[in-house]
């Protein structure tokens, strides 16, 4: 596993939000992003795209963020894939709830889309140290 | 409870029949006492009266007598005969006036004297004595056996030896005198017949004055007593007695008695006359039951042993016969009057009882559950006056408890009584309705069966330890339950319990009230809350992300007025996403359910981390931000994410209304009070004098023109401030104006306790 991060699978149905999502991410961030609109198109896209990390959104039609974290954890591609979550809820028991199910972390929006690449390649840098040193984010 | 009502009444009953009892024997007693004591006094009175006169009687009687005996003897000495007799025994037998011889005068002597003898019983000697001789009796003339017969000259005796003799040689011419009593001696012996002897004897002289001799009488003294005594007939006994002590006794029944002399063998000395010999005449004494009455007659002899002695006397019970009897009388008629009273108190004391017992036998139906109340209301007395009070007194309690029941039935939450077991005194009908249960199946029952069978553990406890909280009156409130309906259904409650004193029982009221529709409100308005605060955050993340991303391609690319109106856009998005975060925050304290975790932080370490991680603050505006920091490490307990917001909040305000280039200063220093001081400082323009007062409330702003357009909400201090204070802390803010702002927090510093949350 390289320790830069440079694929991201962005999950995000709102296409407005997607689209600064994205331009923020490979303009600013000089990411490579895959961007999908459900959780199934993110499952599919998943095992073609091979990314370092997936950022979800959390509230999406159908099958929603924290489930499509769960459907992905049970392929191998999967398992491992460090995941930030993307969230309107704004209160902290629900940031928690998210943080619970083994997120790096979540950003809340509205978010600031030159500051989204730094944030989420600084969630990236610390995971990647806490696997060195033999942790796993719980 | 019939029994118990007599019982009742005849405990009343018998206090009036005692008292009617006590007052009639009282009074009887009195009035009888006061009467007997009367009749006593006014019977000795008379009685002392009576015997006074009856004495003065006998007394005067016997005064005559012995008058008598004084004239016989005055009219004896004046006789022919005593001149004749002197005359001619002083010359030698012959009389020289008219030649009779001694014995011619000595037998018309003894005729004068047998005459006199037979006039006066009592007489029974009468002599004259001559000096000479040895007081040779000249004349004498006896009466013996009812014989008066003179003495022959031969039978003559010498008298000069007797008391009586020497008397009469002493007196003084014209002069009685009266002798002791003693018995007639003849011849030195005691005459046989005893008779008790007084005698008066008179001297004579002859015309020459010389002492001749004297007449004697002898008087059978017992026979003038007892004669006058049987002829006065005094209606009480009465002693004669003299100061020799020589008495005579005259009893009613058996006349008078012979005359005891004190010369007599085995005389005994009458107790009654020895104590007269020392009473005053006139004075009543009490011996043993008898009453005497004491007169002294002083017959003006020279010697007092000749006095007598007049003592009247009768047994007191004779005298207060009378007294007696009224006494009798009156104990009688007490005893009437007494049974007659209780006769009279008993009836009317059982009618007046009537109607109290009639009155108790209504009360206990009452009480019993009846409705109506028959009271005697239209008595007049006192008992009337007791119906009318205990009538108006039901009909305020039934007023009262009717208002009470309406309340308690009308109240829309439940109330339920319970005792100390949990055992369910009272539910009012709202509780039937909550729970689904009648009140008799409720009632008596244990209060755990209106909560969930996992929950009735729970409750036992806290019934346990929350009603053994001692004296406090509230017990708690506001408290959420699960309850469990009839049907089974659980529903959660709010519950507030109070305890309740009733005499000595311990009680406990609750109110319940079935809360699942403000659960359910909750519920939905929390859901809307979220979804709205979505909702509003979605198109927000485009806005802003879009105008973030635009601001930094159009660099340069736009003329003035483009990158102006870029900019508006970009503050304006902004200023609305703060918006939406503080009215969530907004909303959380509104409802009191802004939650913070609060923890013991190190206060130095997060100022650094917050102002470290919000550079681009200072950027955007120009700014630096200067943190100095000179504390050991301090503990402070706070929820560090909302000290977060409050300090950026700060930061941002500062940053906001520096000047360009200037610096934003943070410190963190002990306060001079202990506590831990957080300052952020600018060289703004200060706050202005007017707006001093409303700086921390909602949605207001400086200067509205100028820094409306800032991006705040203008709830950032309000919240900051909520925050702070809900660490314990205060916010506090220097200004002067032109000069800058400095804000404060002051934060206790976290000192580990037992037990600190």
């Amino acid at each position: 596993m390289s320790s830069e991060l440079k694929r991201i699978l962005y999950l995000e149905d709102v296409g407005p939000i997607a689209e600064v999502g994205t331009m923020a991410l490979e303009e600013f961030g000089g990411f490579e992003v895959r961007h999908c609109f459900s959780g199934p198109e993110a499952i599919s896209a998943l095992e073609e795209f091979e990314p370092q990390l997936c950022l979800f959104d959390v509230m999406l039609p159908g099958m929603d963020g924290p489930q499509t974290l769960e459907y992905i954890r049970k392929s191998a591609k999967g398992r491992d894939l460090p995941v930030v979550f993307m969230t309107a809820k704004a209160q902290i028991h629900e940031q928690e709830a998210y943080m619970k199910l083994g997120a790096l972390g979540v950003i809340v929006k509205p978010f600031d889309p030159m500051a989204l690449g730094d944030t989420v390649r600084g969630y990236w840098d610390t995971w990647v140290q806490d696997q060195a040193d033999g942790e796993k984010v719980a | 409870m019939t029994k118990s009502i007599y019982q009742m009444s005849r405990s009343l009953l018998a206090k009036i029949v005692f008292l009617v009892c006590a007052v009639a024997l009282l009074s009887s007693i009195t009035i009888g006492g006061l009467d007997y004591t009367r009749v006593v006094k006014t019977t000795m009175r008379s009685s002392i009266t009576s015997f006074a006169t009856e004495t003065r009687l006998v007394s005067s009687q016997l005064d005559g007598a012995f008058r008598d005996m004084r004239d016989d003897i005055l009219i004896l000495s004046s006789t022919s005969p005593i001149g004749g007799l002197m005359r001619s025994i002083d010359a030698g037998g012959t009389d020289p006036l008219d030649g009779s011889t001694t014995s011619h005068w000595r037998s018309r002597m003894q005729a004068i004297f047998k005459s006199i003898l037979r006039t006066k019983p009592h007489y029974f000697q009468i002599r004259i004595i001559g000096l000479a001789d040895g007081g040779r009796e000249i004349v004498r003339v006896d009466r013996k056996d009812s014989q008066i017969a003179a003495a022959s000259p031969d039978q003559l005796q010498k008298k000069g030896e007797e008391s009586y003799f020497k008397l009469g040689a002493s007196l003084e011419s014209g002069a009685t005198a009266l002798s002791e009593i003693n018995y007639n001696r003849e011849h030195g012996a005691i005459d046989q017949s005893l008779t008790p002897t007084i005698r008066i004897v008179m001297p004579l002289f002859s015309p020459r004055g010389e002492r001749f001799g004297m007449i004697v009488i002898n008087v059978n003294f017992e026979q003038i007593v007892q004669d006058e005594l049987n002829r006065i007939q005094p209606p009480h006994d009465v002693i004669i007695a003299n100061g020799a002590g020589d008495y005579v006794v005259y009893n009613v029944n058996k006349g008078a008695s012979r005359m005891h002399l004190s010369i007599d063998d085995g005389f005994v000395q009458h107790q009654a006359v020895a104590d007269a010999q020392t009473l005053p005449s006139g004075s009543t004494t009490d011996l043993d039951g008898t009453i005497y009455y004491f007169l002294r007659a002083d017959f003006g002899a020279e010697d007092a042993r000749k006095n007598l002695i007049f003592l009247m006397y009768a047994d007191r019970d004779v005298l207060l016969a009378d007294a007696y009897m009224a006494r009798r009388q009156s104990l009688i008629a007490t005893m009437i009057v007494v049974i007659f009273s209780v006769a009279f108190a008993l009836v009317i004391a059982t009618r007046l009882m009537r109607p109290l017992q009639r009155m108790t036998r209504e009360v206990r139906r009452f009480e019993q559950g009846q409705q109506a109340l028959k009271l005697p209301i239209t008595s007049d007395d006192e008992v009337g006056e007791l119906a009318r009070a205990f009538e108006s007194m039901t009909k305020g309690l039934q007023a009262s408890e009717t208002k009470i029941r309406s309340v308690m039935n009308s109240v829309s939450d439940g109330l339920i009584v319970i005792d100390a077991t949990g055992r369910v005194d009272i539910v009012n009908p709202a509780c039937e309705r909550i729970f689904g249960y009648s009140a008799d199946e409720i009632v008596g029952r244990n209060v755990k069966m209106l909560t969930p069978t996992d929950y009735q553990g729970q409750f036992d406890g806290y019934l346990k330890t929350r009603c053994e909280l001692g004296s406090n009156m509230v017990i708690d409130i506001g408290r959420e339950i699960e309850c469990r309906r009839k049907d089974g259904s659980t529903f959660p409650a709010d519950l507030s319990v109070s305890e309740m004193k009733l005499g000595d029982r311990r009680l406990y009221c609750g109110t319940i009230r079935d809360i699942t529709e403000r659960k359910h409100m909750e519920i939905v308005k929390n859901e809307f809350v979220s979804t709205v605060n979505h909702e509003l955050r979605t198109p927000l993340t485009s806005i802003q992300g879009s105008l973030g991303i635009l601001k930094v391609k159009a660099a340069g690319k736009l003329d003035e007025k483009g990158e102006r109106l870029l900019e508006l856009a970009s503050n304006g998005a902004e200023r609305l996403g703060h918006l939406v975060n503080d009215i969530l925050d907004l909303e959380k304290i509104a409802a009191g359910k802004m939650d913070y975790r609060i923890e013991p932080v190190e206060i130095g370490v997060l100022v650094h981390k917050v102002v470290d991680s919000h550079m681009g603050i200072a950027d955007k505006y120009n700014v630096r931000f200067e943190t100095q920091c000179n504390l050991p490490e301090t503990l402070i307990n706070l929820d560090a994410s909302r000290f977060n917001q409050a300090l950026v909040n700060l930061l941002s305000n500062a940053s906001k209304y520096s000047p360009a280039g200037e610096a934003v200063v943070i410190e963190v220093a002990t306060a001079p009070d202990g506590r831990i001081r957080v300052s952020v400082t600018d060289r703004g323009p200060g706050i202005p004098d007017s707006f001093r007062d409303k700086i921390f409330e909602r949605f207001t702003q400086a200067n509205s023109s100028t820094t409306r357009m800032e991006g705040s909400s203008g709830l950032g201090l309000n919240i900051t401030k909520t925050i702070i204070e809900a660490f314990d802390g205060t916010v506090t803010f220097d200004t002067a104006e032109g000069e800058g702002t400095t804000f404060h927090f002051f934060l206790p510093v976290y000192i580990e306790m037992q037990g600190a949350a």
